[in-house]
């Protein structure tokens, strides 16, 4: 074996070719010069085999001939004058000829002929058709072994491609084919071909649902080895498309953006087949014609056919802007459309200040009134213009200017309606100027019918004998009533007792920290140091008079009690 | 429709009228009557229900001295109203027309160039300019419209599945070192037609440079690289849309010696790499070896290693691997026996776990020469592993059973074969099993006088266990075609396909008559 690998190989290198001009090689009765290429079809073939005939000058005995480049040798018989063989190809391959002959001097010889033969059984647009035939038929009969010996090796990603074919054959029943030849081009050697054909496919999946599918592929065909395999496949969406197909399609659009508070809401849709996580969303705002990075967010997972939402907090704008938002801005995700991840909107980033109605109350002739900022924005130096009506117009009383209001924050300003008196209409007007921008300039101001009270809303302290009793050995307690309509604080309880005809101070002055409007509270204090004895006690509350009240003249009172 | 058929008149008075008689004319001239028919549930049926339909097909090829040059040229074309074959009444389906001489080449219409896997590997229709030989000096230039279609490039009614892109590019090689070293530098571009284009659909432009080289190294090796470069605007229309540029290469090592052969292969492209053709995978990584053993003249040992994975610029969620091992034992028994015993293993993970699988597929074939005919069989056991999706789990038994020979019987060539497939798919999580068969038989008489029969008998059975959708499929079809004269030929084909399922509402059947006469000159 290994003696005659050698002599082929001298003879391929090395022997010069003029030593062999007295051999022939007749295939199929022709005569083939050395060097030569030729096609072989099955039609041509008589009995459907190709025939070998080998003649040489030389007295020979014996010659093998090798189709493959010298690697299996077979017998040729003698015949016709010379040593036949009868190949029966039975697929389309490519034929190396080589002989290899024993003179009778039992001298080994090789010739290589350097003859090519390709054998096809059908002619290339015929092959091409049936090719696509078979591959019709294999997978509606869901046999991948076959259907995937249609494609060449060198198909892009045929792992993937082979594993999807798998899925299609789990996932896809009762699968069935149709197909339109849209185009067929070969290349000038008539090796390979690029055909585009519509296919369109219906089935059903392992639930019994119907799943349609069509396209126009464009395939790529290639003689290999005189086998045609399709060698690529463009726009393919049919083949494979249960693990092809499936990815994830995120999309966003102008519609998705909203503003809500001080924050951008954005919601995210997967349109895809597949799972989507950690989708990272970038936010975008427009400065002097070109985009600025403002942050980015993530949303943990979308699933298919799903949507989520993210917010980020553009603090640092005021004012109408750009705003962009991109989703898996660095392709992280691989999806069946990446043109659909954008989306921009003009957003107003601005205070929203609004005054309703219920926010305007009154004490007395002073009018408060709360003013909220429901926008994304503080506001600063606030003008809140107070009007009330007077003989059908509106007549402006002042103003107050509130230094600043929170996003989504509130202040309360007040005004002294001093001149007016019974039932007044009050109008407050926020921003009255409209110096502040806003997304709603409408709901600045509020009315309201208010009726002034000549007694203002105060407190009346008051105390009486009874209120003084004694709840210890040296404890003596004063109940302080407060009948007014307003709540008093910090009220202060001052202690006396009486030296023969004096009231002498006893001790600093008790505190109640508050009294609401009908309510009372109590003070105690601690005469111990008096000693056992009956004793005048006197209770005064508020005895500097810091607090006003309605009446002035009920503050104090006086009781006799034994201590001790 | 008028211009296409004004257009396609005129290039056959070109070619048959004298005096611009052209020297060698040859061609085919088809016209088929095809007949549908479709019962019981025809909505499932791609076919009309009860349909008689004409096509009309004609090629013509020309050659002729002109200039000094041969001036050669052909034309293919269709009429029909059968919708299954054309969506146009009339349609020209190939054309092109040139001039050559030794190393000249000028064409004009459908050709297809290939610069190399990464360039510019299209068919188009338009200019193609080829000056030198391959393996010398060569340059090569060619510009056009890829679609499918003559027709779509004066029709205003684009169909939603039609693509259409503008394509050019050059190639400049030669070959150095005695035609050891070839090396080649290509140019291709692309822009799609906005034309073709869904609204909103960007227009994308795609330039590539490639330089690719041959390089045969000794007498047992040689190697082959490319490596191409590709600027992407994904939209061209948008300039705030940046071009995108991202590069391929492939390197491919060839030992071949007399005992043993191994291909290695290295390739990547990059995931924002663009071809103009549209063929080339892309983010893709990829390393193979392909090799064979002869270790014996009876005893062929094939293997290979494939491995391959995306996510090449980590940027994405998730990557994914794929490993594809296999070994494949070819053994030449005696009396004519031939025989394979094959591994295959191919294995899929991702970084999100959410995809593992592994198949692996177990094979013996045996094939022997009986002289009268040939026959095989195999056996083929798959077991599908996937630790995400346990319902995908299973044991796949195939067996295949192929015979064929042929037979003469008083000058009368007879072949035939017959082919049995039985696939049964037990689901492991389920505890049921699906289960294929397919039967075939064919039988062709090829008689002296040329006229030729042939009958087919295609069974299939598919019973599936998870729901009530088993289907059968039988399929009959019965030819004859007789050559009456040298250069006509008359065939008929009778083509017949019934699909049941077990409630029976979805039944159905369809009839496909053919008479077809064939002119060649």
């Amino acid at each position: 074996m290994i003696k005659k690998l050698l002599l082929v190989f001298l003879a391929i290198f090395f022997i010069t070719p003029s030593l062999y001009a007295q051999n022939t090689v007749r295939i199929n009765g022709e005569t083939v010069e050395e060097n030569s290429a030729l096609s072989i079809f099955k039609d041509e073939l008589t009995g459907g085999k190709i025939s070998f005939l080998f003649k040489t000058g030389e007295d020979i005995e014996g010659v093998e001939i090798s189709l493959d480049k010298g690697r299996i040798w077979r017998e040729m018989n003698a015949a016709e004058g010379g040593f036949l063989y009868q190949y029966r190809p039975l697929s389309d391959k490519d034929l190396f000829l080589s002989f290899l002959f024993k003179n009778k001097e039992g001298t080994l010889r090789a010739y290589n002929t350097f003859i090519k033969i390709a054998y096809q059984k059908k002619r290339p647009e015929e092959a091409i058709l049936a090719l696509l035939e078979k591959m019709e038929r294999f997978y509606e009969q869901e046999n991948k072994q076959r259907f995937m010996r249609l494609f060449s090796s060198k198909f892009p990603s045929r792992i993937k491609f082979e594993q999807s074919i798998q899925n299609d054959f789990y996932n896809y029943n009762n699968i069935r084919l149709d197909r339109r030849v849209e185009r067929k081009i070969f290349s000038s050697d008539s090796k390979s071909a690029i055909w585009d054909v519509y296919v369109e496919r219906k089935c059903n999946t392992r639930t019994g649902s119907s799943k349609d599918a069509s396209a126009v592929i464009g395939m790529r065909i290639a003689n290999e080895s005189g086998s045609w395999k399709i060698t690529g496949f463009n726009n393919n969406t049919v083949f494979g498309s249960s693990l092809l197909a499936a990815e994830a399609d995120l999309t966003v659009s102008s519609s998705d953006i909203s503003l809500s508070g001080p924050t951008v809401t954005v919601t995210v849709h997967n349109n895809g087949d597949a799972i989507a996580r950690n989708v990272k969303v970038t936010f975008y705002h427009k400065s002097g014609g070109t985009w600025v990075k403002d942050g980015n967010k993530t949303i943990s997972v979308i699933r298919e056919n799903s949507r989520g939402t993210t917010r980020y907090n553009f603090s640092s704008l005021c004012g109408i802007y750009d705003v962009k938002v991109v989703v898996d801005p660095a392709n992280a995700i691989s999806e069946s459309n990446e043109t659909n991840n954008e989306a921009e909107k003009s957003i107003t980033f601005s205070p929203e200040l609004t005054i309703a109605s219920s926010d305007i109350t009154n004490s007395g002739t002073t009018v408060s009134a709360v003013v909220h900022n429901n926008g994304s924005v503080i506001a600063r130096s606030v003008k809140v213009q107070f009007y009330h009506k007077s003989g059908g117009s509106w007549i402006s009383d002042g103003y107050n200017t509130i230094s600043s209001i929170g996003a989504q924050s509130q202040e309360t300003t007040s005004y002294n309606f001093s001149s007016l008196s019974g039932t007044c209409d009050i109008k407050i007007v926020i921003d009255p100027n409209n110096t502040i921008p806003e997304t709603n300039e409408d709901n600045n101001e509020a009315e309201k019918s208010i009726t002034f009270s000549s007694t203002p809303f105060l407190p009346d302290l008051a105390i009486s004998s009874s209120d003084i009793t004694k709840t210890a050995t040296y404890t003596v307690s004063a109940v302080v009533h407060n009948n007014g309509s307003a709540s008093a604080s910090s009220i202060k309880v001052k202690f006396y007792y009486k030296v023969g005809v004096n009231w002498v101070a006893h001790g600093s002055e008790e505190t109640i920290a508050s009294i609401a409007a009908g309510a009372q509270g109590t003070a105690t204090h601690d005469f111990s140091s008096l000693g056992p004895g009956a004793q005048n006690f006197k209770v005064v509350v508020d005895p500097s008079n810091a607090i006003s009240e309605t009446d002035e003249t009920n503050n104090e009172s006086t009781k006799t009690l034994t201590l001790g | 429709m008028k211009t296409l058929l004004k257009f396609i008149v005129l290039i056959e008075i070109i070619v048959f009228f004298p005096p611009f008689v052209l020297a060698n004319i040859s061609g085919e001239q088809d016209v088929t009557v095809t007949y549908y028919h479709v019962e019981g549930n025809t909505g499932n049926s791609f076919y009309p229900e009860n349909k008689v339909t004409y096509l009309y097909e004609g090629q013509v090829d020309f050659t002729r001295s002109f200039l000094s040059k041969e001036l050669f040229g052909s034309m293919s074309y269709r009429v029909t109203d059968d919708r299954l074959v054309d969506l146009q009444d009339v349609s020209l389906e190939e054309f092109f027309i040139g001039l050559r001489k030794d190393s000249f080449e000028f064409l004009a219409g459908d050709f297809y160039s290939s610069f190399s896997g990464y360039s510019v590997d299209n068919a188009l229709k338009g200019l193609r300019l080829n000056l030198g030989e391959d393996d010398l000096a060569h340059f090569k230039l060619a510009a056009g419209v890829d679609t499918s279609r003559w027709e779509n490039l004066w029709e205003t009614r684009c169909d939603d599945s039609d693509t259409r892109k503008y394509v050019w590019g050059f190639q400049l090689g030669n070959s150095f070192f005695d035609k050891d070293l070839k090396l080649n530098l290509n140019y291709g571009g692309s822009l799609d037609d906005k034309a073709f284009l869904s609204s909103g659909s960007p227009q994308v432009l795609v330039d590539v440079v490639s330089l690719d080289t041959a390089y045969r190294i000794n007498d047992v090796l040689s190697s082959s690289f490319e490596f191409a470069h590709s600027f992407t605007d994904a939209d061209k229309n948008l300039d705030e849309v940046k071009t995108k540029n991202d590069y391929a290469g492939k390197a491919v090592l060839d030992l071949n010696t007399r005992n043993y052969s191994l291909l290695s292969l290295y390739s990547r492209i990059g995931s924002n790499f663009n071809s103009t053709s549209g063929f080339t995978a892309a983010d893709l990584e990829t390393i193979s070896f392909d090799g064979a053993w002869y270790a014996h003249r009876n005893v062929k040992l094939t293997h290979y290693l494939h491995l391959d994975r995306d996510n090449l610029s980590d940027h994405l969620y998730v990557t994914t691997r794929q490993i594809n091992p296999g070994v494949i034992l070819g053994l030449s028994l005696p009396r004519e026996v031939n025989c394979d015993i094959g591994f295959d293993s191919r294995k899929r993970y991702s970084t999100d776990k959410y995809t593992n699988d592994e198949t692996q597929a177990y094979s013996v074939n045996l094939g022997k020469n009986f002289q009268v005919f040939y026959g095989n069989i195999g056996y083929t056991r798959t077991v599908v592993k996937d630790k995400v999706d346990l319902a995908q789990e299973r044991d796949v038994d195939t067996i295949t059973l192929g015979l064929d020979g042929d037979f003469t019987i008083r000058e009368v060539i007879f072949s035939w074969n017959i082919a049995e497939d039985i696939n049964h798919e037990d689901y492991k999580e389920a505890g049921k099993a699906d289960l294929f068969l397919t039967h075939s038989l064919g039988m062709r008489a090829d008689f002296p006088s040329a006229l030729s029969i042939e009958a087919r008998v295609n069974l299939s059975d598919s019973d599936y266990y998870s729901n009530s959708l088993d289907n059968n499929t039988a399929n009959y079809v019965f030819s004859i075609s007789r050559c009456i004269k040298d250069n006509l030929t008359f065939s008929v084909n009778y083509d017949y396909k019934d699909y049941a399922y077990p409630d029976g509402d979805d039944n159905y059947s369809e009839t496909v008559m053919t008479a077809k006469a064939a002119v060649r000159f």
